[in-house]
């Protein structure tokens, strides 16, 4: 007797996932808890362990399948070979699952509660049947009779849903029961726009919190012009990470006021520093690397300006002010942009961090990065500068209140001196870009934060004392 | 696409075949081409049409016309306007109505070579569930059919000892519309639609008519207040109306037919001219051979079908009468859509809230959805929005103060489950209250549309206020 292992929530809130690896092939014998699958859910890729100990006959989903809540994984035959009836009923329905007819629909429903409702089910779907031939025989209104006496939610069921027939003829094109769709017209009538927004949460939806955002560019979608008037185009999916970017990105632009400060730093003397020492930094692996410096720097001016080191609590009118350092690397890799965190910096060293860095950022390209590892940032640190760049505006990783922007460090003349005592000198200089949540700050914190970040940059001497 | 030429052939395989030319079979056949099908209707009279265009709401509506008129007519001395009585020709009459007839069958019959529908004039059997054997004055065969939809309609039910094909005086529907000759007495057994309004037309043209019905009251399936002001009329124009009377025996003579009326008094014996016998239709399932291709009647021996009217069989389908339900010509339309969108793997299904019946009588009742004896019967909770037309002025300005229009709703939301109209016009008011059962509307949304004033529609709008507590001229 088959038994069925469905997919449930990963973590808060979450409805969908992308298989990104199966560990399991048809046959295989699994120990409850042994890794089954890797899923990419919300930018993190994530082990699901199996919850029995068996002999998997069916994995469902391929790698690159978008599985949700409640989609079968896989179907196994349990070790400890239990009783039958109730398996067959789960298993039947189960193997027809792909087809999505409507029977099957209230045969899963059924499934659900106990064989009463599942009973119950099928009269309503009786009554269906019976409506289209309006002269039903007296037995079957005695049925309805006895129906009637049941439970309310049954009883809601077997009534027609108010809706159009244009309405019906989509969500019966779409597989989609009325019964599951939430109204938006008076008095619960279903409208087409409300058949369609079912259907599409089917397919996958994201969490509540960002339903409107998506709405807003559902209908940016729907608005498109017919590219193909003016040349040839083609069309790529959103593949996960790309999609939590999209939804994380245009979050923080809607809900966030930012501002920038734009500064450079002279960072002749911190460059010499860090070739000086770039042997001794990497004793235990990685790279010594302006970015690892930056860090300790970020830290240093955070310190001093604890309002960086925020998070705006607006249900509360409340500033969180975080007794950690904790600071996000924005890490370019092949599937997309990961931000992952390093911890606790203000307590580690330039070795250790110097490993770490070069560590977590190979993680992120290989996709390693747990759900846990890109979260509880304190600030986030971007250093798009190796590919070049004098000015950048990047967007804050929320909840966090600021971000930095590393550009491009370039030799340039610098004149010191007065008017008219001067000498030019070739000095390397690093063009930075704060980004900063003007509800949590002011322009004037946030120059007394960059002034403060360069002061440390440009006396390593004095930056060693301070970190 | 069309076949103009080769349309009477019969080809050796068809990808749909459509049996039965009625309604249902030829909006079957229209739309199954319109999806692209091969369609082959096999149709076994000269014309199409079926009854109803041949010998049922066609005809009978334009008799009807003239029964209205002459009803018309007559009430217009209360307006100050007389009219002699008016001189009846009845085969004028009778050509006018064949006339009208034969312009719809032409039409039809052009619109199927037009959207390239092959019509074979033949019967159709099944030799099995893939093969129908076809027999015709000019062809005959085995065609070949991937899919087939049966709509093979429905005929009088006969009294035992009847045959009508025989008998010269006692008629069916059929023989009463070919208006032989204006009876001096007519008996009409069913206080049916079919038998009120055949009744009535038969009365306005001169005969004397009784009724007879085994039920305590006419129209046994409409609500009772709507039946009202009709049955008030009959009783008016008609000679006598029995209820809860039996017919016992039927003598037919060369002059007349002695009928023996039983009621809980005993029974007596009663001539009358001409009979009519209107009490219910059957379906045309036997002769079909459907033993053969595995499709399952119910005991009445109507088709038994699912919401996308397939039978037993899942690629043969069965529409419109003989497959029961209503009986109705546009319910059988509609189901022939569905149909031939299944034929042709489109996701179909007959979901119709509110199926329209319309009485032709004069005056008119008609009514959809949920009536107030399902409710009851269903032990569900209404309420009932009645508005007389009393308080409607252009009733008044039509003399039809006795009319009335409800609305039957869900207490709690009024929500538009059924209503029911008795009144001139009916016929085509109850169009608005089907589209908002269908739409899902609520009796506010009747309420708050602007419906033209003086007009009858105002009597659904001001029902639909009353749900709000009391509307402009009534409650």
């Amino acid at each position: 007797m088959s038994e069925t292992f469905r997919f449930s929530d990963p973590g808060e809130g979450l409805e969908e996932a992308e298989v990104l690896e199966i560990h399991v092939s048809e046959g295989d014998h699994v120990n409850d808890g042994d890794t089954v699958l890797t899923v990419e859910t919300d930018k993190a890729a994530t082990d699901i362990p199996a919850p029995f100990t068996g002999t998997v006959e069916t994995v469902h989903p391929s790698t690159g399948d978008r599985v949700r809540v409640d989609d079968l994984l896989i179907t196994y035959q349990p070790d400890d070979g239990s009783d039958g009836g109730e398996e067959q009923q789960e298993a039947e329905p189960d193997e027809s699952q792909d087809e999505a007819s409507r029977e099957d629909a209230s045969q899963e429903k059924g499934k659900d509660g106990d064989e009463e409702q599942e009973a119950d089910s099928e009269a309503a779907e009786n009554d269906d049947e019976e409506s289209v031939q309006k002269e039903s025989s007296r037995k079957a209104q005695g049925a309805r009779k006895e129906d009637d006496t049941r439970g309310g939610r049954q009883a809601d069921r077997r009534q027609p849903v108010p809706a159009a027939p244009s309405t019906r003829r989509i969500a019966r094109e779409k597989g989609v029961d009325l019964h599951d769709v939430e109204p938006s017209g008076p008095q619960g009538r279903v409208t087409a726009e409300d058949v369609e927004a079912a259907a599409k949460g089917e397919q996958g939806e994201a969490s509540r919190e960002t339903a409107s955002a998506e709405q807003e560019s559902q209908q940016q979608a729907s608005g498109l012009p017919d590219f193909s008037r003016w040349g040839e185009t083609e069309r790529e999916a959103m593949r996960s990470i790309r999609r939590a970017t999209a939804k994380r990105m245009s979050q923080s632009w809607r809900d966030i006021p930012h501002v920038y400060h734009q500064d450079v730093a002279d960072i002749t003397a911190l460059e010499r520093f860090r070739r000086d020492y770039e042997p001794s930094a990497e004793t235990n692996g990685g790279k010594f690397t302006m970015t690892v410096l930056m860090l300790k720097a970020m830290v240093y001016a955070l310190k001093q300006f604890p309002r960086f080191n925020a998070s705006l609590d607006n249900e509360n009118d409340e500033i969180v002010l975080k007794r950690y350092f904790h600071i996000g690397v924005a890490v370019a890799t092949e599937q997309g942009l990961l931000v992952p965190v390093i911890r606790d910096v203000d307590r580690k060293n330039l070795i250790d961090l110097t490993a770490e860095l070069k560590e977590t950022t190979d993680k992120a390209k290989a996709g390693e990065l747990g759900r846990e590892d890109m979260e509880g940032g304190c600030m986030t640190l971007t250093n798009p500068g190796p590919m070049g760049g004098t000015s950048l505006s990047p967007l804050i990783n929320p909840p966090e209140v600021a971000i930095l922007g590393m550009g491009q460090a370039r030799l340039e003349p610098v004149v010191h001196g007065d008017l008219d005592d001067y000498e030019v000198k070739p000095r390397l200089m690093l063009p930075l870009s704060l980004g900063f949540d003007h509800r949590a700050n002011d322009g004037a914190d946030a120059a007394s934060f960059v002034t403060t970040l360069i002061g440390a940059l440009e006396d390593p001497h004095s930056l060693l004392l301070k970190i | 696409m069309a076949r103009k030429d080769e349309s009477s052939k019969l080809p050796d395989s068809t990808q749909l075949a459509v049996i039965g030319g009625g309604p249902g079979g030829y909006a079957a056949a229209f739309e199954a081409v319109k999806q692209g099908l091969d369609v082959t209707l096999i149709n076994d009279e000269a014309p199409v049409g079926g009854v109803c265009l041949l010998r049922g709401c066609i005809p009978s509506k334009t008799l009807l016309e003239v029964t209205e008129l002459i009803h018309t007519s007559e009430s217009a001395e209360t307006m100050g306007l007389r009219f002699a009585r008016p001189e009846i020709d009845v085969d004028a009459l009778r050509q006018w109505k064949q006339k009208v007839v034969k312009t719809l069958t032409d039409g039809l019959e052009g619109l199927c070579r037009q959207r390239g529908v092959r019509l074979v004039r033949a019967r159709a059997r099944f030799a099995d569930d893939q093969n129908l054997t076809v027999e015709g004055d000019d062809v005959s065969g085995t065609l070949r059919f991937e899919q087939a939809i049966i709509a093979s309609g429905s005929r009088p039910v006969a009294l035992p000892g009847v045959d009508f094909a025989e008998s010269r005086r006692i008629m069916d529907s059929t023989g009463a519309l070919e208006l032989e000759e204006i009876p001096e007495s007519l008996l009409v057994i069913g206080g049916g639609y079919v038998g009120l309004e055949m009744g009535m037309v038969y009365q306005s043209l001169g005969s004397q008519v009784t009724v007879v019905e085994m039920a305590e009251r006419l129209m046994p399936n409409a609500d009772e207040d709507l039946v009202k002001p009709l049955a008030r009329t009959l009783e008016s124009r008609f000679k006598a109306v029995h209820l809860k009377t039996q017919v016992s025996g039927l003598h037919e003579t060369q002059r007349q037919v002695t009928v023996t009326l039983e009621d809980e008094n005993g029974s007596r014996d009663h001539r009358f001219s001409r009979v009519l016998v209107a009490v219910g239709r059957r379906p045309n399932s036997e002769g079909l051979d459907l033993d053969k291709a595995g499709v399952s009647c119910d005991d009445a021996g109507f088709i038994e079908i699912d919401a996308q009217c397939r039978t037993s069989v899942s690629h043969i389908h069965a529409i419109g009468d003989v497959a029961g339900g209503m009986l109705l010509a546009h319910e059988a339309m509609h189901q022939g859509k569905v149909a031939a969108r299944t034929a042709a793997g489109q996701s179909a299904a007959f979901d119709a809230r509110a199926v329209p019946a319309v009485v032709y009588t004069v005056p008119q009742l008609a009514w959809c959805g949920l009536t107030e004896a399902q409710a009851r019967d269903e032990d569900r909770e209404i309420q009932v929005l009645k508005f007389p037309w009393q308080a409607a002025g252009r009733a008044l300005s039509l003399q039809a103060d006795y009319g009335l229009s409800k609305l039957i709703v869900e207490p709690d939301s009024g929500r538009l489950l059924g209503a029911g109209i008795v009144g001139p016009q009916a016929e085509s008011l109850i169009g608005e209250a089907v589209l908002a059962i269908e739409m899902g509307a609520v009796a506010e949304d009747l309420a708050l549309t602007v419906h033209p004033h003086p007009t009858l529609t105002e009597t659904l709008g001001e029902a639909g206020e009353l749900f709000l507590g009391g509307s402009t001229h009534y409650g």
